[in-house]
């Protein structure tokens, strides 16, 4: 029993001494840097690749995780030091830490005969007047007067601390809960998007492209119907994005994402008179069953030009001299015909009993719909993080404390003491400003 | 003359005013100039004079910040550097002249970068076309500039110990002590900070106005992410007990490298595998 006891408690201090060192700045420093060091190391592979291998991988989240966690237990573990910090810099309710003189780096003592006669009351008032907050004190050496700046500052790392666990959690709630559509159409279709947990029948209005002289592009605009699937219902939003100002409606987003040309392919049969046709993007393919071929759309030229080198481009995105390139398949995939063949909008290809061709082409607009959420708590934890990182850095919490020491106001010599919790080397400069004031009384107060 | 010709005329000027500089910081640190630093801080104000000209020049030309391609990054970028090199200069009282032999020549690397680069001005594309371009550019200028300040500390801070290490008494003199550049350091890296956490935050918002998503895990954004990860290491040095100044020192140069491979490594030895900048 008592063996077992022992070593339970052995365990227990091993689990606990694992805690701590875990807790540990070294160690927080060395996952930080150790997630830095993998997180670039998906920059060099092809960005599926790295998206799989690295980001979306177990370990890399599991990193992630712990250093969320560290993070997590090191500020829980700080919180009661900070509170005490907090207190020694000068609140009321415990003036007895104030008392713990040795803590102050900076030390002045004043005599009687170099101060000022009323150095009490010119002390207070060149204190109030750098913006201290200042309260006297029973000391047990005497009375003083402790002056504090900049307190709030302490929580600094507390709420850059928070604010950061914030953000980390509210993008894993998005990642996990988020979805997402692409949409493309033209002017004049209806598209059902399913997303969340609702459809909508989202209308493309118009496309435009607005090109600039030198034929590049400067904005894509989309005018987009948003309804419910009831067809009786009235539109629920009309509007136009372009890149750089989707619609918002509810918790779904809607972003100008992409855009492009697509073709319409068709085959003829003469002998029937009938025609079969599909709208192609470059990339897509379309099987017409009657003749047994694929027809694979490579890309379209709106304005083809062949280089110096024989390569294919287009002069400009008006469609002055269109052209497809496409390649043909038989039912076993295999080639028929060049691998690339051109030909013309509006002309045609002889097969064996079909004619195969383009006939039309058009802009088509992609959207990308989404819904996310914890968009508010990510908002909400970088404003957090900011603020922390503010106080941290630039309100610099600072404390002087002045005594009398025989408790008499105004006799004897005066003590001085001053503390910073960072950036001493501005605060000495601010403290023998004060202390230069005191003796010779320099800067005369209005 | 045209004004982009003035453009060009004021940013030459600079270079060769900064370049001056630069030598006579380096004649300044071995002491050459008896003391008389000054002689550096005067074709650096004038060169600073003359490059802002030709920043304001561009953007006017432009009709907008010009912030938007390599070249008109790092155009600014060098500007930033300069800027906080003399404010650093002042606020030691002129006392340590010979630290912008560790800086100037890092402004004239930048520059001598930008000058590499494709000057013309362009429209900007769809999405570049939002007013947090501003935003988001202007913080990474201060920041970068605030990251490479601290790399020169950090280079002095080397120096310095190893010229206390074999008494060399003239560099002695003219390099603050290794706390006071540790402080520096820090001070820079910590308003770096602040700023590359504001480029990082406005970036997302931005992109996810533009592209519909926060973050993506590209390039320069895991490289920000890295640079901004490193930096927060070097600050959480400075708390740790067994760990201090030089490594600290160490962080702030690893640090500005990947702020260099995030600003120019990206774009010229990872391309193709992003879409856009
Ligand atoms: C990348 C994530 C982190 C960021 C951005 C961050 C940020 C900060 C900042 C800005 C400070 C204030 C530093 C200063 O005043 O100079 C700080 C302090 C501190 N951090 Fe972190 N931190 C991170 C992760 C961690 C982790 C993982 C730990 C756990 C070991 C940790 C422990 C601490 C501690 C103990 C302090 C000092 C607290 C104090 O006395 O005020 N931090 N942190």
């Amino acid at each position: 029993m008592k063996m077992k006891d022992k070593k339970a408690a052995m365990q227990l201090r091993n689990l606990s001494r694992l805690l701590t060192s875990f807790t540990s700045m070294q160690c927080g420093i060395f996952l930080i840097l150790l997630l830095s060091v993998l997180s670039v190391s998906g920059s060099f592979l092809p960005h599926a690749e790295a998206m799989e291998a690295v980001y979306r991988s177990w370990w890399y989240v599991s990193l992630f995780i712990l250093v969320a966690l560290n993070l997590l237990a090191c500020t829980l573990r700080r919180l009661q030091q900070l509170r005490k910090g907090y207190s020694i810099s000068g609140t009321g309710k415990n003036s007895s830490a104030a008392g713990e003189l040795s803590a102050y780096p900076y030390r002045f003592e004043i005599d009687k005969s170099t101060a000022r006669p009323d150095s009490r009351h010119h002390a207070a008032e060149l204190l109030k007047q750098n913006n201290y907050h200042l309260q006297d004190l029973k000391l047990p050496r005497g009375e003083a007067l402790l002056a504090a700046k900049g307190r709030i500052g302490i929580y600094g790392s507390l709420a850059t601390h928070l604010g950061l666990l914030l953000i980390i959690a509210a993008a894993y709630y998005g990642v996990l809960t988020g979805s997402e559509e692409l949409a493309q159409g033209f002017p004049g279709e209806r598209i059902a998007v399913s997303i969340g947990d609702e459809t909508l029948v989202l209308e493309i209005a118009d496309f435009n492209i607005n090109y600039r002289e030198d034929g590049s592009v400067h904005q894509y605009y989309s005018e987009l119907i948003i309804r419910s699937q009831d067809p009786e219902s009235p539109l629920l939003v009309h509007d136009t994005i372009y890149v750089n100002n989707p619609l918002r409606y509810g918790r779904k987003t809607f972003y100008q994402s992409s855009y492009g040309w697509a073709v319409n392919a068709y085959l003829h049969d003469p002998f029937s008179g009938r025609t079969e046709s599909a709208m192609l993007v470059p990339g897509q393919e379309y099987y017409f069953a009657p003749a047994g071929i694929t027809v694979q759309l490579l890309s379209f030229y709106p304005d083809l030009e062949q280089g110096d080198q024989g390569h294919l481009f287009s002069r400009s995105p008006e469609p002055r001299h269109p052209h497809t390139l496409f390649r043909l398949l038989d039912q076993d995939n295999q080639l028929l015909g060049p691998p690339a063949q051109l030909l013309k909008i509006g002309d045609s290809l002889e097969l064996p009993q079909f004619e195969l061709g383009f006939d039309e082409f058009h802009n088509f607009t992609g959207i990308l719909i989404k819904e996310t959420g914890g968009t508010i708590c990510l908002l909400s934890g970088s404003i957090i993080f900011l603020a922390g990182l503010f106080l941290c850095f630039f309100v610099q919490p600072r404390q002087i404390l002045m005594l009398w020491p025989g408790a008499a106001k105004d006799e004897g010599k005066l003590i001085i003491y001053g503390w910073s919790r960072t950036d001493r080397p501005a605060f000495a400069v601010e403290f023998y400003e004060i202390v230069n004031d005191l003796v010779n009384g320099r800067r005369e107060l209005s | 003359m045209t004004i982009v010709g003035w453009e060009t005329l004021f940013f030459s000027a600079s270079f060769y005013l900064y370049l001056l500089a630069a030598f006579l910081y380096i004649l300044d640190l071995f002491n050459i100039l008896g003391g008389r630093g000054g002689y550096a801080t005067v074709p650096a104000y004038c060169g600073l004079i003359l490059h802002s000209v030709a920043i304001i020049l561009r953007s006017i030309e432009a009709g907008r910040a010009p912030f938007s391609n390599q070249f008109e990054f790092a155009n600014v970028f060098a500007w930033g550097i300069v800027v906080a090199y003399l404010v650093l200069e002042r606020s030691l009282r002129f006392r340590y002249r010979a630290f912008g032999a560790f800086i100037m020549p890092l402004t004239l690397l930048i520059i001598g970068y930008a000058s590499l680069l494709p000057r013309d001005i362009r429209p900007l594309m769809p999405a570049l076309q939002s007013g947090w371009l501003t935003v988001h550019v202007g913080t990474a200028i201060l920041a970068y500039s605030a990251f490479t300040l601290a790399f020169g500390l950090a280079i002095a801070y080397f120096v310095r110990d190893r010229a206390e290490q074999k008494q060399w008494a003239f560099l002695l003199s003219r390099i603050p002590a290794l706390p006071l550049l540790d402080h520096l350091s820090h001070k820079a890296i910590a308003f770096g900070f602040f700023m590359l956490s504001l480029v990082i935050i406005t970036g997302a918002i931005w992109a996810e106005q533009a592209w519909g998503r926060f973050w993506g895990w590209d390039p320069k954004e895991t490289w920000s992410l890295a640079t901004w990860l490193i930096y927060a290491a070097y600050l959480h040095i400075r708390f740790s007990r067994n760990w201090q100044g030089r490594q600290a020192a160490w962080l702030s140069i690893i640090g500005f490298a990947c702020v260099l491979f995030t600003y120019i490594g990206v774009n010229v030895l990872l391309p193709g595998l992003h879409s856009y900048r």
